[in-house]
């Protein structure tokens, strides 16, 4: 069992055209400078460390870099405050916008694989919000998965945040393939960053057997 | 269901011939028990028992008579074909006793004895090789750690349970010889009937989900009850389930919903998928639907397999009782079930009854008002029933001092009749005074409760929402 390296994960999500935010990593601020051309601003960046989880609580998730001056003030704020943490890499990130939403599978013991949906982001373990299926499913066994969920209001739109159920169940389509063909243990996209047509994994956590 | 499984089945539910190993003439133990009900039909007599009709054989080499019948040394002797052996020997003799059982080619056996897998490694080693012998003879078998398994309709006990049920139509497969045990002696007041009662116990060879199979096929069994902790293949068990459901209805009580001793990994999934969310989900896509309770579980089944169900949730409220009326609307709503508002149509044609009372509703829930007579109950009733639009009805009965519970109880049953593809659920509130109504609708198998809550409960079943 190990947790996969963000190449497996990025591999895996592409051969099964899963979409996800391009990301790169690099351990110096010139390698990231020269990275972050082939990439759509603005940008996030964060650290990865070891020693930081939950990166958002530390500070060390920074938004909305739009150009190399932003991109050098973040850097040095960035490597200040993570004084007395080992910054393992520094991650640069296409920023999406829009609602997040947990994508998950996991093997159940008795059932098999199962695949789960919900909102997302930072209050996925306070809320619990999700609905969830036993692998495999059709298209129709996920539209109905979603409309289950409270997650479902942003199909019809709430507080003008709307997104494509077409695109959230091809995803979790996708991702159900995926869980069902790989040798996983379980699996997070979370979140997944959805607004309009445009949806895509932002960070995804995978456990191999 | 296999021709290996159906055969065998057909041995465990309707024998010709049984035979008692370990029958014994010590009151205290399992083997009295046994071999008294299956002679008797009952350990403790009810209105339901009478003796089993096959041939029953007592086993055992140190006695020569036990409850007037010739006990025979081995199960070899016995004089025909041996259709059932029911084991209540200690666990150390068990594999020597199967190996008499394959010899004399026995078509299906129960273990009742315990000691085997649920105690540890050691005990799995034995339940092992026991069911390796009765393998290779082509055995199946029921347990280890069982009842023992009733049918009520052919007066078959071969269990240790107390006495015996009335018939019916709800089969009840329990992960519990215990619970199955208290709920036979729980039935035989509440009136609950039943096809068949097993308990399944360590499983090591017929499971929940053979069972299952069997109930599919039973002409008996109309609704399938469950209590069950764990499954041990739950992708067999949802194959079979999903084909049983879309022929009869499965109601499950699971035991262990805490998720204590769960590992997860390190993913919020983890977290959110614990082991009864997951129980749920399959559930539902294998449309089986939950119970919260013993009693639920029961209440359900008995609807199930009186009622019609319905692909709908439209469903009307009538009552002689405002607050009843708001109370089961409400929890129609909480469970998923369409209060539907009144169509001009219904209103005119309740108008034009000029029976209704002036300060009658007008819509659903269908308020008659507390002097309701019979005859206002009837024109409702069926002027509801008969609309398209309408799936079910809940009928409340409150009581005032003109209220006549046996009449309206009667105007229901009539309406039943009327209408018999539309579930009906009651609830005929009260007690003394409501006595002869609620036995009227016991009687004409009419789903009745004091409780709004339970009414909606079971109206939600019928009609299918999981």
């Amino acid at each position: 069992m190990h947790i996969a390296t963000p190449e497996e994960s990025e591999d895996l999500m592409q051969k099964y055209g899963i979409p996800y935010a391009k990301t790169i990593r690099a351990k110096s601020y010139p390698d990231l400078l020269k990275a972050s051309w082939a990439l759509r601003k603005p940008l996030v960046m964060k650290i990865i460390s070891k020693d930081a989880i939950h990166k958002t609580e530390k500070g060390l998730v920074r938004l909305n870099i739009h150009d190399q001056k932003e991109l050098r003030e973040q850097f040095e704020e960035l490597t200040l405050l993570a004084a007395g943490i080992q910054i393992d890499e520094y991650l640069l990130q296409e920023q999406r916008e829009g609602v997040e939403f947990i994508v998950g599978g996991k093997e159940d013991l008795s059932f098999g694989k199962v695949v789960v949906f919900g909102l997302g982001g930072i209050f996925v373990e306070l809320l619990k919000e999700r609905s969830l299926r036993v692998l495999p499913i059709s298209a129709d066994d996920i539209a109905q998965m979603i409309s289950e969920s409270k997650a479902s209001a942003f199909i019809r739109g709430y507080r003008g945040k709307k997104v494509s159920l077409e695109k959230l169940v091809e995803l979790i389509y996708k991702t159900s393939e995926l869980l069902q063909n790989e040798d996983l243990l379980e699996l997070d996209f979370n979140p997944v960053i959805a607004s309009g047509e445009e949806i895509a994994v932002a960070d995804a956590r995978m456990v191999l057997k | 269901m296999d021709d290996n499984l159906r055969k065998a089945m057909h041995a465990l539910t309707n024998p010709h011939s049984v035979a008692v190993i370990g029958a014994s003439d010590d009151q205290n133990k399992v083997g009295f028990g046994v071999l008294k009900s299956l002679i008797e039909g009952c350990f403790f007599k009810s209105y339901n028992c009478s003796a089993f009709a096959g041939n029953v054989y007592p086993i055992n080499p140190h006695k020569s008579e036990i409850l007037g019948r010739k006990c025979l040394a081995r199960v070899q002797d016995v004089p025909e074909d041996l259709d059932l052996a029911v084991i209540a020997v200690p666990s150390i003799v068990v594999a020597q006793v199967m190996r008499d059982c394959a010899e004399k080619k026995v078509k299906a056996v129960i273990i009742i004895s315990a000691g085997f897998a649920e105690l540890g490694e050691k005990g799995k080693q034995m339940q092992d090789e026991i069911i390796e012998i009765a393998k290779s003879a082509g055995i199946r078998v029921m347990g280890p750690n069982v009842l023992g398994i009733l049918r009520p309709r052919i007066s078959l006990n071969a269990s240790f349970a107390l006495s015996m049920p009335e018939a019916g139509s709800i089969a009840f497969i329990s992960q519990s010889g215990a619970l199955a045990d208290s709920v036979v002696d729980w039935a035989i007041d509440a009136r609950y009937s039943f096809s068949l009662l097993v308990s399944l116990g360590n499983s090591a060879d017929l499971d929940v989900s053979d069972f299952l199979e069997f109930c599919l096929e039973d002409d008996q069994t109309k609704a399938i009850t469950l209590y069950l902790e764990g499954i041990k293949d739950g992708k067999k068990f949802l194959r079979i389930a999903r084909e049983v459901t879309k022929k009869k209805p499965i109601i499950l009580l699971k035991g262990g919903r805490s998720s204590k001793g769960e590992k997860a990994i390190a993913s919020h999934t983890g977290s959110l998928a614990g082991s009864f969310a997951v129980y749920e989900a399959a559930m539902k896509q294998a449309g089986v639907f939950m119970a919260e309770s013993v009693e639920d579980l029961f209440d359900l089944a008995k609807a199930l397999s009186e009622q019609p169900r319905v692909n709908g949730k439209n469903i009307a409220i009538i009552t002689n009782g405002g607050g009843v009326g708001v109370l089961t609307a409400d929890y129609c709503d909480m469970h998923g079930l369409n209060v539907v508002e009144l169509d001009p149509q219904t209103i005119s044609k309740l108008d034009a009854s000029k029976k209704m009372h002036p300060a009658y509703s007008r819509n659903n829930p269908l308020d008659l008002v507390g002097d309701a007579l019979p005859e206002r109950y009837e024109i409702a009733i069926n002027a509801l029933l008969s609309e398209k639009y309408i799936d079910g009805a809940i009928i409340i009965q409150t009581l005032q001092t003109m209220t006549k519970a046996k009449e309206d109880a009667e105007v229901v049953v009539n309406a039943h009749k009327l209408f018999p593809n539309k579930p009906v659920v009651c609830v005929f509130m009260g007690g003394r005074y409501s006595a002869e109504g609620i036995s009227v609708l016991r009687q004409n198998n009419i789903p009745d409760y004091n409780d709004p809550l339970k009414a909606v409960k079971v109206m939600k079943v019928l009609c299918g929402v999981i």
